[in-house]
This record gives C-alpha cells, sequence and structure tokens, in this order.
C-alpha cells in the first residue's frame, strides 16, 4: 500500500492543501519499501488547492494520507476516491510513519 | 440617467443618502433605486418596506456529472472545481464559478444552478429592485449586473445603483456604466483612507464624481468635499425607522443640493 504526508521544511505540514511536497511512502508487510517526494503544484492555485492537491496525491495511487488537519471539501474528495485519512499528533514525519505501521493512528471521521 | 452611489468604507451612509434621493426624486421623475449590495442588501429596511415580490432567480451554468457516464475531460479547471482522477470525475459544486472552461472541447454538458434572487417593490412613480445571493456564494458579481439590467429594463429617468463597501468586483461591477458616481465618506481617518482608494477606481473608470461628506462636525478632520450631510440626530431616528428625513426642509436642502448635481442643474 501507499501513504501520503504534507510536508513543509521535512516536517508534517500544518496544511494539506497548501503543503510544499508530498512524501509518498510505500509499505510492504509492515515494513517501508521505498519514499518518494513529490512537489505539491496546485499549492499556489487561485482556489481549490485543497480539492486539486488530493488528486494529485490520488493519481499516485495512494491509499492513506497521514495529517495534522484537512479542510472539508479536500477531505470529501479523498473519501469518495476511498482514501483513508489519519490525523497525526506529532510533527516528525519518522514518527508518523512508525505510528502508522503500529496502527496507533486515529482516522479522521 | 444612472448614478451610483458608493464610498469605501461600510457605515458611511450609502444606503442612507440613495434612499433619501430616492425619495426625492420620486416627487418629480420616475426612479429606480437599485440595491446591488447583493450580500448584505438592506435597502428595503430604509424604505420601511420588507413585502418584496421576488422576481427571478440568477442561474450560472454548472457542469451536470452523471454516474457511469464516460467523459473525455482533461483537468483544465482552475477552480479545482472538476477533477479527474483515474477515470473517475468529481466535481466539488461549492467551487465551481460556472465559467465552463471544462464543456471545450468534451462532452459535458450544463445544468442550471441559482445563485441569488432578484426582488422587486413597486411604487407609485418608481421601483425599488434588490439582488440577493443566497448564503454561502462564493461569486456573486453576476447576480449584481443581472440585478442593475433588471433595474434599468424599467426604463426610469433617474436610476440610483446603490453599491456596496469596498472596492472589489461586485462594487466595481456596479459602478460600471454610471453616468455619474456619489462617492459618501465620513471625517474619520477611517472614511478617508478609504475614499482615497475608491476615488481611484472611479477615476480609472472615467466617471465624473462628487465627494459627499456625510457625519459633517464629529471631528476636526480636513477633508475635501463637493456637498456635506451633517451629523444630526435626526437623520439617525429616521434611518432606524425606515423614513426619509426630507420632512426637515434644512436637511431637505442638503439632498437638493446633491440632487441638481445629479440633474445637471446649477
Amino acid at each position: 500500500m501507499k501513504i501520503a504526508l504534507p510536508i513543509e521544511n521535512n516536517e508534517l505540514s500544518q496544511h494539506f492543501g497548501r503543503c510544499e511536497k508530498f512524501m509518498i511512502v510505500e509499505i510492504e508487510n509492515g515494513e517501508i519499501k521505498g519514499k518518494e517526494i513529490i512537489e505539491n503544484t496546485a499549492r499556489e492555485g487561485r482556489g481549490g488547492v485543497g480539492t486539486t492537491s488530493a488528486s494529485l496525491i490520488a493519481d499516485k495511487g495512494v491509499d492513506a494520507i497521514i495529517v495534522q488537519n484537512i479542510g472539508p471539501k479536500a477531505y470529501n474528495v479523498l473519501k469518495q476516491l476511498g482514501i483513508e485519512i489519519y490525523k497525526a499528533n506529532t510533527t516528525s514525519i519518522d514518527e508518523c510513519i512508525k505510528l502508522f505501521l503500529e496502527k496507533k493512528l486515529e482516522k479522521f471521521e | 440617467m444612472i448614478v451610483a452611489v458608493t464610498g469605501g468604507k461600510g457605515g458611511t451612509g450609502k444606503s442612507t443618502l440613495s434612499s433619501n434621493l430616492f425619495f426625492y426624486f420620486i416627487e418629480n421623475y420616475k426612479t429606480a433605486l437599485i440595491d446591488c449590495d447583493v450580500e448584505t442588501p438592506n435597502l428595503p429596511y430604509l424604505l420601511g418596506c420588507e413585502d418584496l415580490n421576488p422576481i427571478k432567480d440568477i442561474f450560472i451554468e454548472v457542469p451536470n456529472i452523471e454516474e457511469g457516464k464516460t467523459y473525455n475531460y482533461n483537468n483544465v479547471c482552475k477552480e479545482g472545481a472538476l477533477l479527474k482522477v483515474k477515470n473517475k470525475l468529481i466535481f466539488v459544486e461549492e467551487l465551481c464559478s460556472g465559467c465552463k472552461a471544462c464543456g471545450i472541447n468534451s462532452n459535458i454538458t450544463f445544468k442550471k444552478r441559482s445563485i441569488g434572487k432578484i426582488y422587486e417593490k413597486k411604487f407609485d412613480n418608481g421601483y425599488l429592485i434588490v439582488g440577493k445571493s443566497n448564503l454561502g456564494e462564493r461569486k456573486t458579481a453576476k447576480i449584481v449586473t443581472e440585478t442593475k439590467k433588471y433595474g434599468l429594463s424599467k426604463h426610469c429617468e433617474i436610476n440610483i445603483i446603490d453599491t456596496a463597501a469596498g472596492t472589489h468586483c461586485n462594487v466595481v461591477r456596479a459602478l460600471i456604466n454610471a453616468d455619474k458616481v456619489i462617492i459618501v465618506t465620513e471625517p474619520t481617518p477611517f472614511g478617508i483612507s478609504d475614499a482615497k482608494r475608491i476615488i481611484k477606481v472611479v477615476e480609472k473608470l472615467n466617471i465624473p464624481y462628487k465627494i459627499v461628506l456625510n457625519k459633517y462636525g464629529i471631528s476636526d478632520l480636513k477633508i475635501n468635499y463637493d456637498f456635506k450631510i451633517p451629523y444630526d440626530k435626526r437623520i439617525v431616528e429616521c434611518y432606524c425607522k425606515g423614513e426619509s428625513f426630507l420632512k426637515y426642509d434644512d436637511l431637505r436642502n442638503y439632498m437638493e443640493e446633491i440632487a441638481n448635481w445629479i440633474l445637471g442643474i446649477g
């Protein structure tokens, strides 16, 4: 499976749509298989930044995302695409991934 | 004659002046008062009438996305409203501005969506026309344009356009095509600062304008103006009751001076 994390200055971004980059983490059998960083080309948009960002990572085949916060429109787009949204209380990327693998992150409902 | 009443700052007296000009003109001219402050219209209260008739809805056209249909659409939406993700189309209706760019070279069809309404109240010698947006609409400029168009279709001799506060798109749309503009301001630092900004807009539009200094006397601030209206408790009382203050001869004279400029007399 693949998970995405919005990042800013090598930390989990406070924003989803306006983040600098996305880290896409590939996981297989409970272990990290690979990491990829993509630019968030949607962030400078006039409007609909959240929804456009959501489609950007969905195109990458992501199954879940980990965020601090997310707006309602982007949330709905991800939900419609069957992408799970997890909430993190830490800004450390490594910690986020670790907690996800240990199934200790709560879902945004 | 189309005269627009604007001012930059909110609460300077745009609607108070518009409604009193309406009461003044209606005595001798067929007059339309057009409320183009479509997000917060309140001229009905200032005219003491709340029984307006709904005339028509203002629509934009948004894509009609049907489940199971295949669309040859490529992500062109600049609003992030129509997204193509892995051959699935997701439409976020509240983001759609109705620009219809998604319909160019595609098989997308459209449906109408109401973004607001025009209301009307008929007087013996004129009309109050009010544009009102639905709450939560992001782009309401079309309501301004349509409300004005409907008001002008009444072919009145005098048309008073009451604009919103600010210098944004809705204000500019309300000002466009006016023959004259009245800028209402007040002797406060905020009034002066905002008036300067709206003056620049009006000058860009190349429309002749005059400045009305309302609430004259509440400070000693120096400000250039063409007409004044004093700060007077009787005006406040009339405002709260939704009545005109023309019954007071001294206050009526201030209105007459402004009206004469609009009419091109003296």
